[in-house]
């Protein structure tokens, strides 16, 4: 189960300042992320390592265009003027990106994520351009996530193309769930946690461009109905004990919620799901999740029979 | 308990698998490949060999994704007619994503963020183009010519002097992951809106563009000017016999993800639950692989023993 991030340092002027936290509690904490979703099928190794594991000559695969161009990204110091709070000095949508691009897509057999990655460099590039035209030193949230939007539909148009057996047509995730992934995702690494494997396993999970309109609908309104479920709940938690951050925080997390779902299911009918569509995302989601949960309880009672098995072979001997 | 854990497991599966498609009809025993090793270490996780291309028997090239603990390697191995050697180190990193042998001391690799390489018998000499963060995704050599995939709608071009980037219009509207050509030419699928999909051609300095389809054209390859192939997905098989393009049936409800053809009575394709497809010059039939996993990459040299690989590698019987 992978856990760790990969340690070898690229030639890039940011390289040395982005690469990610290396130590016991994040090792610790994405082993476990590894382990869940490596049960469902999905893979939160990194693609490579930085500067293509020069150190070992082995690693190819890393996608340097981030960190390359970290400085015009949006982030905490040049959104909100809490510069404090980027991860590494460099703007948290550089650290949200470079996680996201090395963490995900792994065996791409449609070229889905090829093209996706392709459109991103196009679309991100000429937005930087425009900046610099314009005499702006970063490019905006909008503009990423714009760029995001429009490379998720043409990557899918492309295949759909290429393959009309395709069914790739998950549209991408709503702007609410997207600044989580460029604000607050990388906050992990100020506690030394590679934000890395959580946010290719949260795009993995709900925001998968090889998904089905129906099957990214129905994952996305599983995460809406679990924020609205956690939001009211810490809610009514600070309502009975008074506490007026728990108030706002259920309910900015219900409403977050509701945001995301309202927004998910209008984007997935836009995008020409039906009801046949709706249902049958429901169905796969719940059978990949029935499965994982499955595999992971049948891991569960091996362990636990090992152990007691080999408890009563000590005792016996 | 482990039992209970099971049966709900299996409940939950039968309840969402209603909307799923009739699945296919086992292949044929007994199997007509047989598993072969490659040199791996140990820690090997996973593997994904995806590409595999030669110039004879003894001259065999063969790419895959190796999943570590940590990290999502590429790594290159070569067979010399009796042994698999791992030579990964003795490529540049960024070239690993795809290969084309012209001979055993011509042989150009691409891969990462417009890197390329050429070998000459004894050493790679690593080619970048500057600022191209675009993966170069196939390849095709001829001479000190060389064409490459780049997913967009372009192609780049090596005339042994300098790179290019070509945008031709033959090529407007699709996303270039396939191409194959001979002393002569330069073919391309090319994918649009439209129904019926086209291929474009570069012969004698000039690009044209002919109809082929229905079904989207994903796989192409060939032995010759008259022996052509250009597959979709799935379903669709169009064979150039030098003058016109004739239809073939391939298979339905699996998608293929490789092709490889030796002449004009031996061409093999492989693709999802273990399917391998093998035209005799008359018909695509089935050839039981024995597993069924999803195969990605096949090479049927002529006059020898073809190779699928997969998540391992097989040799025909």
């Amino acid at each position: 189960m992978p856990g760790p991030a990969p340690q070898t340092v690229g030639p890039g002027a940011n390289d040395a300042a982005m690469l990610e936290p290396d130590n016991w509690w994040s090792n610790a904490i994405n082993s476990g992320v590894g382990y869940v979703m490596g049960k469902g099928g999905y893979d939160t190794t990194r693609r490579g390592q930085q500067g293509d594991g020069d150190a070992t000559g082995r690693a190819s695969g890393d996608n340097s265009f981030y960190r390359d161009n970290a400085s015009w990204m949006p982030g905490w110091g040049n959104t909100f003027g809490l510069g404090f709070l980027d991860p590494h000095g460099l703007p948290s949508g550089a650290t949200a990106q470079d996680r996201a691009t090395n963490y995900v897509g792994h065996n791409d057999p449609t070229g889905i994520w090829t093209d996706v990655r392709a459109n991103l460099v196009t679309n991100e590039t000429a937005a930087i351009n425009a900046a610099r035209a314009r005499g702006d030193t970063n490019i905006s949230f909008g503009d990423v996530y714009g760029s995001h939007v429009s490379a998720y539909s043409d990557a899918q148009a492309a295949a759909r193309q290429r393959d009309p057996s395709s069914t790739a047509g998950n549209t991408f995730i709503d702007p609410a769930s997207f600044a989580l992934a460029v604000y607050g995702a990388p906050l992990m690494e100020h506690l030394g946690i590679n934000a890395g494997p959580l946010t290719g396993a949260s795009i993995d999970m709900f925001n998968d461009p090889t998904d089905s309109v129906g099957d990214g609908w129905a994952k996305r309104m599983g995460l809406a109905a679990g924020e609205i479920g956690a939001g009211a709940g810490l809610g009514i938690h600070g309502l009975m004990t008074g506490n007026p951050l728990e108030m706002l925080g259920g309910a900015a997390l219900a409403g977050t919620g509701v945001f995301s779902g309202v927004w998910n299911t209008a984007t997935a009918i836009g995008n020409g799901m039906t009801l046949s569509d709706a249902a049958s995302g429901i169905g796969n989601v719940a059978s990949s999740g029935a499965r994982a949960v499955g595999s992971m309880a049948s891991d569960a009672w091996d362990g636990a029979s090992n152990a007691v098995s080999g408890a009563w072979n000590s005792l016996w001997d | 308990m482990k039992k209970l854990f099971c049966a709900l497991g299996s409940f939950l599966l039968s309840i969402s698998s209603c909307s799923k498609t009739t699945q296919p009809p086992p292949a044929p025993e007994p199997a007509e490949w047989l598993p072969e090793s490659l040199p791996l270490r140990a820690d090997v996780k996973k593997l994904w060999i995806n590409v595999i291309r030669g110039t004879a028997t003894d001259d065999i090239w063969l790419l895959a994704n190796v999943n570590l603990e940590r990290v999502q390697e590429r790594w290159v191995f070569h067979f010399d007619g009796s042994q698999w050697t791992d030579v990964t180190t003795q490529l540049p990193a960024r070239a690993r994503t795809a290969v084309f042998p012209i001979s055993k001391t011509d042989v150009w690799a691409v891969g990462a963020q417009g890197t390329a390489a050429h070998y000459d018998g004894k050493t790679w000499t690593q080619h970048q183009i500057p600022n191209f963060y675009y993966d170069f995704v196939d390849v095709f050599a001829r001479g000190r010519e060389v064409w490459v995939a780049a997913a967009g709608a372009r192609v780049v071009h090596y005339d042994g002097q300098a790179w290019n980037v070509l945008t031709p219009p033959e090529l407007a509207e699709t996303s270039v992951h396939e191409l194959w050509g001979t002393a002569q030419q330069v073919l391309i699928p090319v994918n649009t809106k439209d129904t019926m999909k086209h291929i474009a051609r570069y012969r004698g300095g000039v690009w044209s563009k002919e109809p082929v389809g229905p079904g989207g054209l994903t796989l192409i390859h060939g032995s010759s000017d008259t022996d052509i192939w250009a597959l979709s997905r799935q379903g669709q098989g169009y064979h150039f016999d030098g003058t016109s393009w004739k239809s073939f049936p391939t298979i339905d409800k699996i998608s293929l993800w490789s092709l490889s053809v030796a002449g004009p009575d031996r061409a093999l394709a492989v693709g999802d639950k273990g399917t391998i497809l093998r035209w005799d010059g008359h018909a695509w039939l089935r050839s039981a692989s024995g597993t069924e996993a999803q195969l990605v990459s096949v090479y049927a040299p002529t006059g020898g023993k073809a190779l699928v690989g997969g998540d391992r590698l097989y040799r025909q019987k």
